[in-house]
């Protein structure tokens, strides 16, 4: 119900902004408590699941959702959907993880350094090693061969306790830049001696951080999600409930913005009982 | 190279997982989550009813009870039906 008395200004530009941004509709319009009521209530549910659940509740459908009998995602997706862009950030994401340029890296242009944990196996003169490795990885490009590019790097870190320097050869992969895990996967081949030759005999296996704009809301493959499911269990679940709540309640915020709000003040009936007492 | 990327795809799976989730495991039981979504619900539903923030307030703290009685109502047969189970 329209009320007179409240100034929308343009109800559609209103609109607009209050989807995209739960309040920011009701801030242009001057409405500044309720601005400030569903921009706390909307986006503090949106992001309180979106905390439980890792930052990864958001889950973009995949293209031609309907041809390929995965409605429910789209469902899901559309009620997150209308909390705007923190959730329509997902479709973007969806872009860049399907695109042609993301594949796995054999190359890099800037040396590199970064935390890095895995598993080492190797032999050399001493005999052969085995163990977890923590430290710091340091990647750098590799001279050319044959004209393919190719990356390397050195290894300072600790196993088992004890201090470890390994050199890599021109073998180092890591998994594709965009993916849902905040951890990014890279192998390598590691340069020992042995017999008193060069030899590149031992892998080193393990993850680097990936930064956050190449895991937050991007797609997740079935087994990433089952494997979260299984982890935060029912927590999953109350994530979901929040966020999806979050966009629907935006929904209302959205119509009070165009229509204004939709029981004119000190017009309403205060219950049945006073309905039937008037009458 | 095919052996690098079955590695990698090892790297992805179940073991490296639960290093995602380390510091994050939620020890809170579920239904106090219940509680600041009732209040974000009441909130939002009756900010989009009415205009005066007194009696958004008004309506939405009433709603808020409504809702947290209405639960422990329910709560408290579910409980009562699955007493020495």
């Amino acid at each position: 119900m329209s009320d007179a008395r409240i100034r929308l200004k343009n109800p559609w530009i209103a609109g607009v902004l209050a989807f995209l941004l739960p309040g920011a509709g009701h801030f242009y319009q001057g409405r500044y408590f309720k601005a400030a009521l569903y921009c706390t209530c909307i986006l503090g549910l949106f992001f309180t699941g979106m905390a439980v659940a890792g930052w990864q509740a958001v889950q973009p459908p995949p293209k031609n959702a309907l041809k390929q009998n995965k409605g429910t995602a789209l469902l899901k997706y559309g009620a997150q959907a209308g909390v705007g862009i923190p959730a329509l950030f997902a479709l973007v994401q969806r872009e860049r993880y399907y695109s042609d340029s993301n594949v796995p890296i054999t190359e890099i242009s800037a040396p590199l350094t970064t935390p890095f944990q895995g598993v080492v196996s190797y032999q050399d003169d001493a005999g052969h090693h085995a163990g977890q490795v923590t430290g710091s990885l340091t990647l750098e490009p590799a001279p050319e061969q044959f004209g393919k590019k190719a990356m390397t790097g050195t290894f300072q870190g600790t196993m088992d306790g004890e201090e470890i320097h390994l050199q890599l050869t021109n073998r180092v992969q890591l998994s594709k830049p965009i993916e849902a895990s905040k951890f990014q996967g890279l192998v390598a081949g590691v340069k020992t001696t042995r017999n008193g030759q060069m030899t590149d005999l031992g892998h080193l296996n393990g993850e680097i951080r990936r930064p956050f704009w190449n895991w937050f809301e991007v797609p997740m493959d079935e087994n990433e999600e089952q494997a979260l499911h299984g982890e935060l269990g029912k927590f999953h679940e109350l994530a979901m409930v929040f966020t999806w709540v979050a966009g629907l309640l935006n929904v209302l915020a959205i119509w009070d913005a165009v229509e204004g709000p939709a029981l004119e003040d000190g017009h309403e009936p205060e219950s049945e009982s006073d309905d039937t007492k008037e009458s | 190279m095919n052996f690098l990327t079955g590695v990698l795809s090892d790297c992805r799976g179940a073991s490296f997982r639960s290093l995602l989730l380390t510091g994050r495991q939620n020890l809170m039981n579920v239904t106090w989550y219940l509680i600041p979504l009732a209040a974000a619900v009441s909130l939002v539903w009756n900010a989009s009813r009415y205009e005066s923030t007194e009696l958004i307030l008004i309506r939405s703290g009433r709603m808020f009870l409504q809702i947290i009685v209405f639960m422990a109502i329910i709560l408290g047969g579910l409980v009562a039906l699955s007493y020495r189970l």
